[in-house]
């Protein structure tokens, strides 16, 4: 396969994230999504934990599954995070934060095509990466008014309660990828 | 015209549906109320034994006490007569009292969600939404409460809490009518929940029988009116020199800077 | 971990040339938004859906829902109604808050850790049917198919539970509506005056209402509320029979504060008295009254001295009681009550009930009993009987003969943990919550603990999905097609009405609920059944059943969701009518004839009788995590008499623990509220709070579970079915 030198689009990274939030499966789940994540994790300068799986196993499958349907559909104590902003926001799930936020998918052109709410943490990372497809940049505003708000405290919850790192790694990723850099950060870096 | 709203708390039997229903039609926060139902007793009564409930709402009084205290800039607003299409323009902050139909409204557009209003009423009918925050305003949220359904009732249709009461214990109308269900209500009887200190021409009324409303009136009629902030009065007093701010296009800094104060006041 | 670059200095450099694979290539899944033409949406105009059915309680009101985009905002009652109107309960309205529920089952699950203590796994829909249809198979194969128990609720678990009993075979299937709650009224008063009561009595245009233990106000059914206001407003004289000053009470002439479990006696020298009096129906008892000579006889030793000794009652009160019913019959409304399953001697106690509308001739006429007449026509549909029939285990011991349908819950669950007298090792658990609805919790567990097999059907995770092995997430009431409602008009003697009315979804089932024609039919298939499934789709089967009646669903929305037709007057006896005031079949079968009070145990020093009743805001303990319920009454506070809390030195607001006579503590505290409306030898809370599934995000931790603490069984001789208040608890504060 030969590497490209392109530089890497946002889009392509959204799109990618989101697949990373997707109920793990073993029809995607697999070593060449694995080789990818790691390498995204290299090229920000992070060498991998030994805690990311080397190879997906079925028990290894297992365990991510487990651990996502506790983190994110029905767990014991109780689910702790629910994928939802209304929930963060609201207090309740799909009221007026899903319905803004579908709203704003509408304003802009989009609309939701699965049975998802649309203030599902993969739809609106799907949406992002659809701003991005046509403008680069252009998410910038849904970031700071939509995402954020909450997904810094779906973050925390994660990150302090997961089990398997890949899931915290994951969110972490996102993380990094949605935070609002102003322009001192930039500077900085730069 | 004075809209005005009757519960028959002979009728009432506490089912709990008024709230439910207006949280539904709203979009009111799972934890905050534009109506409420409190369980009262049993407890004793001169009259004897008695429970009952307390269903309360904005009184859209005669004399609001949170309209005067709003510190919101003053603009001059044209209201409209639904009836006879006359029209008024008075000089109102973010919240005010309708000229042609008595209701107390809160203009969200322009609410700077300080919570000045919510403090002072006596009834406790008013809430601020942290949820919505009007980003140009830089507000700190926007103060909710009952409005009568006045978009559903000018749609022909009852507010929503009485189309869903079963018992029919909630009557809605004008006041000014004398042939109204209410103004019948009133000649029979029905009376606000209103004290020495707490008198301010509530427009919600209360009917039951002598040990219900003894233990009604006992429980749940406010007895002082809260104390205003000075911060809050300095400020409702500011209004005019609010309005020359807004000539020279200032008010909005100038707003913001004197809710960050009260706000901080408040904690 | 974080990361040292920015996402600009990243996109500069970054190039996953390393990879070996491109980025976009692992991306399988179709993006969950896409280019779409932007439409504003309407604010106050939302889309009015018709055709709803409520089932947030059983009364199943007639609804229709605002929908706005794909989204249901609002239930309202449907203006056509005749039953409830516009209007609807708190439940009702938020029913929309189930729908929505942060907690509500999505994905079909698989617990990989244990029973009670689950581990959950996201499944496929293929894999769970896969292993509820082997495991109940080899269940059959190995057991017989009596060997699968059943624990049903609601309109969705009537569909599966006749593919079990009639198809499969089992009889061991247990309702909580039958054997926790009204069976013994129904078979109660078949046997006294041959019908199933249920709560039609005319409180509209009574002249009297009497209740016994009917709190209605905090136990709300629309239409049947609506009929007892309008009675109050009319005039009628109001008598309540409670040991606490209920909602009811509130509102009543008559407050009988009755001391706990002796109201057949109440109702026994109250009937003697009017006897004595010569103020009964001596016409209607000569023409429809069988055994009352008898029954005069065996009632004659409840004097009015000894009813208020045994009832602690004034004597006084009593007779103006009596009175008032005998003065003002036969336009009496004898409520029969609907939860009756109190202290093991109900029947006796519903047979009273039925002999007070006898002896009144309070049947048939304005203000009594008397059933509406509705609408015929609307077909069944139903899984075909197998073969084998095996016969429960009651009617092979000879034992409860007035058992409702079904067979008595405690004789599945001794079955079941002692293998006598056969081994019952699957569990199909659909709507139901056993933990909170069935008596002695821990026996519920040690019977599930010993299955090779348990599934639940639900839409919320409530406590008995903890013991799934598969957990199936199932369409609501307001996700599907199913039940035909039918009835008249609420006010008996307004123009005659009927009508006749399907649930409709209001909007479509999101993420992979499912509904029971296709989880019963799957799981069929897969058993071995395919070729008895009597219906392919729920749309189906409601489009059969309403062709019955000349209707169906496209025909029933272009009329808004409810067909009106001519009704006819329900008023008038039949000349078939009888009362048994003395039955002697029941004497057959060993017990007595003519209603008799069986005196319940007394409370035990320092402690209080168990008292639990309804919350206007719950139904059972389905509601407790509705977030807008929840709100209205966040807790369940436990009531105690002014002058005891005195004694206990215990204040409103106090926060408790309830500790019963068998030790057993609740899980959660309460608060107290202290009233001189309850009597000194009893406590009481509403039902419905406290349960213990975590995953339940509002309702854990949230009130006491008033279920946890009756551990003591007391079963109706008679029926089988359970008494719940027999049991004793003490306050402990926090």
């Amino acid at each position: 396969m030969s590497a490209t030198q392109e530089p890497i689009r946002l889009a392509e990274i959204f799109r990618f994230l989101a697949q990373t939030m997707r109920y793990p499966e073993s029809s995607w789940f697999t070593d060449d999504f694995l080789s990818v994540f790691k390498e995204l994790l290299v090229q920000l300068g992070h060498v991998p934990q030994k805690s990311l799986p080397a190879k997906i196993t079925d028990a290894i499958l297992e365990e991510i599954q487990v651990d996502y349907t506790r983190l994110f559909i029905n767990g014991v104590p109780h689910v702790v995070a629910p994928p939802y902003a209304s929930i963060y926001i609201d207090g309740t799930l799909n009221s007026t934060t899903a319905d803004k936020t579908r709203e704003y998918f509408r304003s802009h052109g989009f609309d939701i095509t699965t049975n998802e709410f649309p203030d599902h943490l993969v739809t609106e990372l799907d949406f992002i990466a659809l701003l991005e497809d046509e403008k680069q940049g252009s998410s910038e505003e849904f970031l700071r008014l939509y995402f954020r708000p909450w997904f810094a405290q779906f973050r925390d919850l994660v990150l302090a309660e997961a089990e398997v790192s890949y899931l915290k790694t994951a969110v972490e990723v996102i993380d990094f990828f949605t935070r609002i850099e102003t322009e001192a950060d930039s500077g900085q870096a730069a | 015209m004075q809209y005005g709203m009757v519960i028959d708390i002979k009728k009432c039997v506490g089912c709990h549906a008024c709230t439910i229903a207006c949280k539904a039609e709203w979009e009111v926060p799972a934890d905050k109320d534009r109506n409420w139902v409190h369980r009262l007793g049993p407890d004793n009564t001169p009259h004897g034994l008695a429970s009952t409930y307390y269903p309360g709402l904005c009184n859209h009084c005669n004399e609001p006490a949170c309209v005067p205290v709003c510190p919101a800039d003053i603009i001059q607003k044209t209201f409209t007569d639904k009836k006879s299409g006359k029209t008024k323009t008075l000089e109102v902050a973010a919240t005010y009292k309708d000229p042609f139909n008595g209701t107390v409204q809160i203009d969200k557009e322009r609410c700077l969600g300080c919570g000045a209003c919510a403090d002072a009423c006596p009834y406790n009918a008013r809430y601020v939404n942290e949820n919505q925050i009007n980003e140009e305003l830089g507000s700190e949220g926007t103060a909710d409460k009952c409005t009568y359904c006045m978009p559903r009732v000018e749609m022909g249709l009852e507010p929503a809490c009485v189309q869903t009461c079963l018992a029919r214990a909630r009557i809605f109308g004008d006041l000014d009518d004398p042939n109204s269900e209410v103004s019948r209500y009133k000649k029979m009887g029905a009376k606000s929940l209103s004290s020495v200190n707490v008198n301010i021409g509530s427009n919600g009324l209360y009917y039951g029988n002598k040990r219900d409303m003894a233990l009604l009136t006992a429980t749940s009629t406010p007895q002082v009116m809260p104390e205003a902030n000075m911060r809050r009065i300095l400020m409702a007093k500011m209004k005019p020199g609010f309005n020359k701010a807004k000539k020279l296009g200032m008010l909005g800094l100038v707003g913001a800077v004197a809710m960050k104060g009260m706000k901080e006041d408040k904690e | 971990m974080a990361f040292n670059l920015t996402r600009r200095k990243f996109l500069q450099t970054a190039t996953l040339a390393a990879a070996s694979v491109p980025l976009a290539n692992v991306v399988t899944a179709q993006a969950g938004v896409a280019k779409s033409p932007f439409t504003p949406s309407g604010t106050m105009a939302d889309k009015t859906m018709v055709g709803g059915i409520c089932e947030m309680c059983f009364w199943r009101c007639q609804l229709v829902g605002k929908v706005r985009g794909n989204k249901l905002m609002k239930l309202e009652g449907n203006p056509k109604s005749i039953d409830n109107g516009q209007s609807i309960c708190a439940r009702g309205n938020a029913g929309v808050q189930l729908l929505y529920d942060r907690d509500r089952l999505k994905y079909p699950m698989k617990n990989v850790g244990q029973r009670g203590a689950p581990k959950w796994k996201r499944i496929s829909w293929d894999e769970a049917l896969d292993t509820c249809a082997k495991k109940l198979k080899a269940t059959e194969q190995k057991f017989g198919a009596k060997g699968i128990c059943m624990f049903p609720h609601g309109a969705s678990a009537k569909y599966p539970m006749q593919y079990l009993e009639h198809t499969v075979g089992t009889p061991n299937v247990s309702e909580a509506s039958f054997f926790q709650c009204r069976g013994i009224r129904d078979t109660a008063f078949l046997a006294t005056i041959g019908t199933p009561p249920g709560e039609n009595v005319d409180m509209a245009n009574a002249k009297v209402i009497f209740g016994l233990g009917c709190h209605f106000g905090e136990n709300v059914h629309v239409s049947h509320t609506k009929r007892y206001l309008k009675g109050l407003e009319n005039g009628a004289k109001l008598i309540i029979v409670d040991p606490r000053f209920s909602a009811s009470a509130a509102k009543a002439d008559e407050w009988v504060a009755v001391k706990p479990g002796t109201d057949t006696a109440l109702m026994l020298g109250m009937m003697n008295y009017i006897i004595q009096q010569g103020k009964h129906n001596k016409a209607f008892i000569d023409k429809h009254g069988i055994g009352f000579a008898e029954f005069k006889e065996s009632i004659a030793e409840w004097t009015i001295e000894k009813t208020a000794q045994t009832c602690d009652v004034p004597a006084d009160q009593i007779k103006r009681v009596a009175d008032l019913l005998a003065d003002n019959a036969p336009n009496v409304s004898i409520h029969p009550g609907r939860h009756v399953s109190w202290h093991g001697n109900d029947f006796q106690r519903q047979r009273s009930l039925g002999c007070m509308m006898g002896l009144l001739g309070a049947m048939g006429v304005k203000g009594s009993f008397v059933k509406g007449k509705g609408p015929k026509g609307v077909g069944k549909v139903g899984w075909p009987k197998g073969e084998h029939h095996v016969e429960a285990m009651h009617v092979a011991a000879g034992i409860y003969p007035y058992s409702p349908p079904g067979t008595p819950t405690d004789l599945i669950r001794d079955a079941a943990i002692t293998g006598a007298p056969y081994p019952i090792k699957s569990c199909v658990i659909w709507g139901q919550n056993p933990i909170q609805t069935i008596p002695n919790q821990q026996k519920t567990i040690d019977m599930l603990k010993q299955m090779d097999f348990v599934m639940c059907v639900d839409v919320m995770p409530t406590d008995i999905t903890m013991y799934a092995d598969i957990l199936l997430p199932e369409a609501s009431y307001l996700e599907r097609y199913d039940f035909i409602k039918t009835g008249t008009q609420w006010d008996l003697s307004g123009k005659q009405q009927q009508y006749i009315s399907a649930r409709m979804p209001m909007v479509m089932a999101d993420f992979e609920r499912k509904d029971q024609v296709y989880i019963t039919n799957e799981i069929a298939k897969r058993m071995g059944y395919g070729d008895k499934i009597p219906v392919s789709a729920l749309p189906e089967m409601v489009d059969m059943q309403l062709a019955g009646a000349g209707l169906s669903i496209a025909k029933l929305i272009a009329e808004d969701g409810i067909h009106l037709q001519p009704g006819i007057d329900p008023y008038g006896v039949a000349d078939d009518l009888l009362v048994y005031f003395n039955n002697a079949e029941i004497a057959d079968y060993g017990y007595p004839a003519s209603p008799t009070y069986i005196a319940v145990e007394e409370v035990p020093a320092g402690h209080f009788r168990l008292l639990y009743g309804r919350s206007p805001v719950h139904t059972f303990n389905r509601t407790q995590n509705n977030v807008w319920l929840h709100h209205a009454m966040p807790e369940n506070p436990v009531w105690i008499n002014d002058e005891m809390a005195k004694e206990l030195s215990l204040v409103n607001g106090d926060r408790v623990y309830c500790v019963n006579s068998e030790g057993v503590k609740s899980r959660n505290t309460t608060i107290v509220k202290v009233t001189p409306g309850i009597r000194k030898d009893c406590v009481y809370m509403a039902h419905g709070y406290g349960t213990k599934n975590p995953a339940m995000s509002v309702g854990a931790g949230a009130g006491i579970d008033d279920q946890a603490l009756i551990t003591i069984l007391a079963v109706d001789p008679e029926t089988g079915c359970h008494g719940m208040r027999n049991n004793f608890v003490k306050l402990v504060k926090a």
